[in-house]
Formats: C-alpha cells, structure tokens, sequence
C-alpha cells in the first residue's frame, strides 16, 4: 500500500498541473457551478421562451427558495459527517400540524408554530443522540424516525386532513408577493436571510466551527475538547426545526397539509447539497448550497421548457451527482498531493 | 549504522535435541520501507526444522515487519525469502503463505467475536462454497487443540467473545495448530496469555520441535526466551546484528547487541545544558492503578521538569499518560493544579486546570484534513477570539503567526490546508494548537513518530525553552535516545507497573533497556 502510494504520488508530482490548479481554484469558490448556472441561464435564454421574463425568474426564485431551504438543515448534518432521511417527514409535521391546528382545532398561529418547533427540536435531538451514542448509521436512524413521525401523524388525523393553514402563509410564497412593499416574494427574502445567518453562524461561531471540526475527524475533534455528540444533537436538531419551518411555508404554498408533501425534497435537497459541493465530512458551506439549488432550479425548468418528462430530469439529475461526485473522488487525490 | 554491524557467527545446531539438520526457511538481506521510514533495512537468518528461533530487539527495530513479510502481508523492497529451500516469487499474500507452510500468530488476538469457537478456530478454510474439511473432522481437530492448550478447553459451540482473552488468544493459536505449519511464527503471541496456557503451549511448541517443525519466536520475555530458544537472533533499526546460539544468549549479551552500545555512547554528550529548575508540583498521582492486578503508581511532577515515560510497548506509559489527562483513570486519583490540588476526572476539567494532551497518531487523532492549517490550529483555544460570540479570525490569524515564528513552521499562507504541509510542520502546527492553551503541564504522546530530523531539534528546543519557562513536560516516547539525550527523569513502565525510575545521572541506553526487560543494569 506504501510503496504504491508512494510512486504514485511521484508520478503526479512530474505532470504538469492545470488541473491541480483549476482543483484549488474549484475549492475556494465553486466556478464549475457558477459557470454551469450561467451557462444553463444562457441556454434557456436563447432556447425556451419567456424563459427570462420577471414572472419566471421570480417563480424559479421561489422554486429554488424552498429546495434551498429543504438543503439548509441538510448542508448542517452533512457537514457533520451524517445524512438527514428524515427531512420530508419534518415538512410534512410542520404542514400537517399547522394546516390542522389552526385549520380544525382552531389555534392561533403563534402556539401552532410553538409546538412545531418543540416537536421538531425533540425529535431531530433524538436523532442526532441516538445516532451518536449507539454507533448507528444516521441513515438507518433519521429513516426510522421518518417513519415513525409519517405514521404518527396519519393515527393522529386518521388519515383525513381537514384543516387549511392560515392564507398569509399563502402570500409568503405567492410569485407576484411583496416584501415589505417591496416587489420581491417573501419567501426567496426569507430565504437569503437563512443563508446570512447560517453562512456567518458556520464560519464565525464556536458552534459551527465545531461542525467542521466534528465532521473532519470526530476522534481529534474529541481530544481537541469539542463534545462531539452535543454537536450532533445540534446539527439533528437544527436540520429538523428548519425543516418543519420549511413545513408551515409549504403548507402555505399548497394550501393544505399532506404526509407526502416532503416527500420531493429528500432527494432533491440532498441533491442541492450535493451539486453546490459540499462533501460528507466537513467541506462546504450553506453558500454552496444556495448555488446548488440555484443550478437544479434552472436546469429543470429549462428541461420542462423543452418538454422532457420527469422521469427525464430524473435521469438527468442523477447523472449529474454521479458526476460531481466522482469529480470530488478526483479533488481527493489531488488535494493529498500539494 | 553498517560499521556497527557484528558477523553474524553461526552456532552448530542445538545438540540436545536430535533433529535433522534442514534449513526450513531462509532471509537474506530482506529490507522494507515505508514511506520514509525504513522499518527493516537488512534481515539475514536461517531457520532449521526442529528449532525454536527467537527473534528479538527493542520497539521498532523490524521484528513485526519482518513477521509481516513472512506471513505474506507485506512484499519486501529487496532481500529473499526462500522456504524449503524454494525462493518464494510473485505478490505475497496470507494464502499463499500459509500453503507453502508458515502459519502465524499475531499479537494482537484476532478472532470473529461472534462465530463459534469451531469456526474460529478453522476460519477461511473453506472455499466460499464447498467445505474442505469435514465438520466431524474439524471438531475432533479443534478439540485436540485446544484440549493441549488448555486445561479446561471451552465448548465448540460458544461464541468467541464469551471466552478470556486468554482463551481467545488460545483459539488463534489452536487455528495456526491445524493447519499442521513446517514454519509456526509466534509473534509475541504469549502476551495474552495466562501462566498454565503458556507453559502448556511451550510443551506444544517442545512436541512441534520434535517433529521437526521450525518455530520463529518473537517475546519481550527474556524468561521465555532463556527458557524455550535454541537460537536467537537480535534486530537492532533493521538489521540483523548477530545470532547467538543457547549457551551465549543470556540476557546481558542480548540486551548489548540490541542497544548497539559500541557506536552510540557519544550521544549523551550532545545534550545542551540549560538551566534546570524544578518548580512547585503541578501534577501528581495517589494510588493510581493501570490495571486492577497492577502496582498503585505515585508519582509528583513538578514545573520546570522534563519527564520520560518509558517501556516495551503496551506495558503502561501510554496508559499511565491517558489517566495524566483525565481519561480511562481506574483506581486512584490524579491531581492537578495549583500545586497539584485540583482532582481531575475527565480531559476537559485537566484542560481547565492547565493540562493538555498531544495525541500520538497524529493523522488520527489531531489533523483535521479537511480544515486550513489556521483552522486546524484554532479548534481548542478559538474561543479566546470572540467579540460578541463571534470569531474574529485576523485574532486568531495573529495568534498563529506568533508560533509560525517561535516553532519555525514553513507555512505559504494560514489559509493553506493543512495536508499540504510535511508531516513535520504539520506536527508544529499541532504544537502549537496546545502551547496557544498556555499549559501548565503538556502532555505529549510520542511527538516525534514519523517527523524528520531538523523538525525532531526544533521540537526538542521548543520542549527546554518550555521547561525553563517552568512548564512541566511529560512524553512517552519510543526512542531511547530521546530518553537519554532530553529528560531529567524517565518512569519505565513494565506489565501495567511504574517499575523503575531512572534519574539523568542513571540515565543511559543500557540502562534503560535492561530496565525495559525487568533487569536492572
């Protein structure tokens, strides 16, 4: 193992090195997704029409926003080094929970969104603490808890949701809203204020730093003093609260509550964290993330736009984490080499 | 290190035991690296059928290596191996190994804790499908095994893990026995063992011999080794420097050959004279037990110390500096502090009380790879650079700037990732994680494993400012001449027990080596 390591290592230090420099250009910023997004942008420009119309850049704003924010808690989790299954089932708590609520047993929304977030900040800690403690795979855990939450909430409403959320819930996710008079959808403003707070709270607090600590190598994380399962109960309980919050704004969006509601979002918002590059164990940021889901947002209403089914984009999507994947499998090596 | 190289005189074999005079297994020149280590330089010995063949040297002087090679889990770099007078080609693998003959015991106890005593004992015997042996068979074997080695052999049927270590490390022995080796290769396979197994194995070894099968013997037991080898063969960095036939081998010839006393005297005189004070006890030990069955340890380390945590590996320095730290303390009681009255139970309240802790596996257990070299620094000490519970991070860049300069770290930019550094700058940047806690006491665990020579002077000159500044420094190492060229005390460590404390003035590789094997010098 040694020895090979060893020539091989030789062999890449005489290549010349334009993609060990476009590797560490790539990992200061993401310029493969920039230019992808631009790329993309272009493309429905001049192929798709009105694809570059106030109208539907607002409402590609507004897709991107809830994928964005179905990535936040996500992004949190991975750079801890696990994975959140449980997100879709969060979303629906917080849609079927607050449709119900206010909708049938008549709450105001203050309390509703109260319990939501208890409920939510117990079972993600449960998560994160289970994973932890008993050496579980977080795959296996947020799977199960998923279950266990979709199944809770169907005994809960014997299976008939009845209520509707409140209708400014609707308006926070409306194309044509307004911020503050502002002619910009409350949502996507939510959303950017989301990624300040998570963008500075991942770089410049104790915490967050201690995400990336954790996630980067959990043994010299503990022996350099972070207590590395309060971080993982943080990081569950932080991916399930933003995830029942993105709940009560779908449930705005759709009108009504429903136990597949998030169901889209698992494999869409991993794949926003995914494609925006950030990697299981500590590389990345919410940033990327945002990029990630800027770039799946474009690329699919471009692909509708020219009529592929979604059986289609899936095909498409997939191909793409294949690819971007196997690219941070290369960045790997290249990174051991400098 | 050639010049130092005896000839290799080679005895008549044993006379009391009548064997046939085969070679069974030949090394010549055999020599592997890795990376930049060179853990074996130039191996040469012979083994013949019906001799117990000890191979011995200090930690790191290739004996596992060696082992390694012939087991077929490394390929050497150079050298021969040939077995049955055949040479052996091609990629090396455990398989192949063991069909040519040359079955091996390793040190740690490999079992699959939950299978059966049986399928432990004939594991990967069978093909994936097909049995080889039949099950009848297998369990008649098993039993004769393990009826040899043991007194009160445990049932087929049991799961591993409910066995002793003992017993457990029995089943590996058992599982090398069926396979009916030419060559057994017991690689400090003793140590797990209690007494009765080990004087019963020794009786399987004597039986083996008489058959004619070769035995290569590896033990830190010089007991074992004056009681059970015909031939012993001493590895100093890699070498093998001489075999010694029965009648020479007793302990002090040995323990000469594997210090290389004739070359390396001068080293003691390098040592530069610093001021050495001992200042108020920072740190001390009531009764602290490694292990239930070991010696209480009380120990008082004072400001301004340098202190040498010493032994054979696995018999207690590493144990007893975990428990300095607060972790994994059994019995007893480790007080820290101002002078030394604080009690600590766990690592974060011995950080409080000024006591850090430098693991030793550095790419483990310290180096976030993933993070910048200013990151990896700042994990322990970041919260000293907040305003308003935020980082600012041009603090902290200043913070590491200071020991950039002090530790003499070759850095491009603090925003560089840390796996782009050599290993030795990568260990200053460790370093200096901790010196930014401003300990008291640092505790460091083998820091200069793997780092090169100018990175191995700048830790030393960093470790005396340190103790002049009245910090109490406490490491383990593995090389005895750090030991001898940097501490003022060392604690030799032997079976869990704090068995000899070595003064400087009593300081010096002999010493220290006879004290490693329980002899005094």
């Amino acid at each position: 193992m040694s020895t090979v390591g060893a020539e091989a290592r030789a062999d890449r230090a005489e290549r010349p090195s334009l993609w060990v420099r476009l590797g560490a250009v790539q990992r200061r910023f993401q310029l493969f997704q920039i230019i992808a997004l631009v790329a993309l942008f272009e493309w429905g420009t001049w192929t798709v029409t009105d694809f570059a119309t106030k109208q539907s850049v607002y409402s590609m704003l507004v897709t991107a926003s809830f994928l964005g924010l179905a990535g936040a808690g996500q992004t949190i989790v991975v750079l801890v080094g696990g994975i959140d299954f449980s997100i879709p089932a969060f979303i629906s708590l917080g849609a079927i929970l607050m449709s119900e609520l206010t909708g049938s047993h008549g709450w105001a929304f203050v309390p509703a969104l109260l319990v939501i977030m208890a409920f939510a900040l117990v079972l993600g800690a449960v998560n994160g603490y289970v994973s932890h403690r008993f050496r579980v795979p977080p795959l296996v855990v947020t799977l199960g808890m998923a279950s266990v939450i979709t199944g809770g909430l169907l005994v809960w409403t014997h299976g008939q949701q009845t209520g509707s959320p409140p209708t400014f819930l609707g308006r926070l996710s409306s194309v044509n809203g307004t911020t503050l008079g502002i002619g910009i959808p409350p949502v996507v403003v939510i959303w950017a204020v989301v990624a300040i707070v998570l963008g500075v709270v991942l770089r410049r607090t104790l915490a967050g730093r201690h995400v990336y600590a954790t996630g980067s190598n959990p043994v010299a994380a503990e022996l350099a003093l972070v207590r590395t399962r309060r971080v993982w109960v943080g990081a569950f309980a932080a991916s399930a609260l933003l995830a029942a919050l993105l709940g009560v704004l779908i449930a705005g969006y759709a009108g009504a509550g429903g136990t597949t509601l998030g169901d889209p979002y698992l494999f869409e918002g991993l794949a926003a964290v995914i494609v925006g590059g950030t990697a299981f164990g500590a590389r990345g940021d919410y940033w990327r993330t945002v990029l990630g889901a800027l770039v799946l947002t474009v690329l699919s209403t471009v692909l509708v736009g020219k009529g592929y089914s979604s059986a289609d984009q899936q095909i498409i999507f997939g191909i793409l984490i294949l690819v971007v994947v196997a690219g941070y499998g290369r960045e790997l090596r290249l990174r051991d080499r400098i | 290190m050639t010049a130092a190289r005896a000839p290799a005189a080679v005895p008549p074999a044993a006379p009391h035991k009548a064997q046939p005079a085969g070679i069974l297994l030949e090394v010549h020149g055999l020599a592997k690296a890795f990376g930049p280590t060179r853990a074996l330089r130039s191996c040469t010995f012979e083994l013949r059928a019906g001799e117990v063949h000890a191979i011995v040297g200090e930690n790191g002087s290739g004996k596992s290596t060696l082992v390694k090679i012939l087991a077929g889990v490394h390929r050497p770099d150079a050298g021969e191996v040939a077995i049955g007078g055949r040479r052996v080609r091609g990629r090396p693998s455990p398989r192949a190994a063991q069909e040519s003959g040359v079955v091996t015991v390793f040190q740690e106890v490999l079992v699959v804790g939950p299978q059966p005593v049986l399928e432990n004992v004939w594991l990967g015997t069978d093909g994936v499908f097909a049995r080889r042996v039949p099950v009848a068979e297998k369990r008649r074997r098993a039993e004769e095994a393990l009826g040899e080695l043991l007194v009160t052999p445990p049932p087929l049927d049991v799961p591993a893990e409910a066995l002793s270590l003992s017993d457990r490390q029995a089943c590996c022995i058992a599982r090398a026995l069926v396979r009916d080796p030419r060559v057994l290769i017991l690689d400090e396979s003793t140590s797990a063992l209690d007494v009765a197994t080990r004087d019963r194995l020794f009786a399987t070894i004597q039986r083996l011999c008489a058959q004619g099968v070769g035995v290569i013997f590896i033990s830190h037991r010089m007991d074992e080794i004056q009681e059970l080898a015909d031939r012993v063969t001493v590895l100093r960095s890699g070498q093998s420097v001489a075999t010694l036939g029965r009648g020479d081998a007793d302990t002090g010839v040995i323990v000469r050959h594997m210090t290389g006393e004739d070359h390396l005297t001068a080293g003691v005189e390098t040592v530069p004279s610093r001021a050495r004070v001992r200042g108020e006890a920072l740190l001390s030990t009531e009764g602290l037990r490694l292990h239930p069955a070991a010696e209480p340890i009380d120990v008082e380390i004072h400001g301004g110390e340098l202190v040498g945590l010493a032994g054979l590996e696995g018999h207690g320095q590493d144990a007893f500096l975990q428990a300095l730290r607060g972790a994994g303390a059994n019995a007893g009681r480790v007080m820290a502090g101002e002078e030394a009255r604080t009690e600590i139970g766990s690592p974060l309240e011995a950080f409080r009380a000024g006591v850090v802790y430098v693991p030793r596996d550095r790419r483990a257990e310290s180096v976030f790879p993933t993070l910048s070299v200013l990151e990896n620094f700042s994990v322990p000490t970041l919260g000293s650079d907040r305003r308003a519970a935020l980082v600012r991070w041009r603090a902290t860049r200043r913070r590491l700037g200071e020991y950039v300069q002090r530790l003499g770290i070759r850095l491009a930019h603090p925003n560089q990732p840390i796996v782009a550094l050599s290993g030795g700058n990568q260990q200053k940047v460790i370093l200096a994680r901790w010196l930014a806690a401003r300990p008291r006491v640092l505790l460091l665990n083998d820091p200069t494993r793997g780092v090169d020579l100018g990175a191995k002077r700048d830790l030393y000159r960093v470790l005396e400012q340190l103790a002049g500044q009245g910090v109490a420094v406490v490491m383990v190492s593995t090389e005895v001449d750090e030991h001898v060229e940097l501490m003022d005390r060392v604690l030799v460590f032997r079976e869990g027990s704090l068995s000899r404390t070595l003064s400087r003035e009593q300081l010096s590789r002999t010493a220290l080596i006879s004290a490693f094997f329980g002899e005094s010098a």
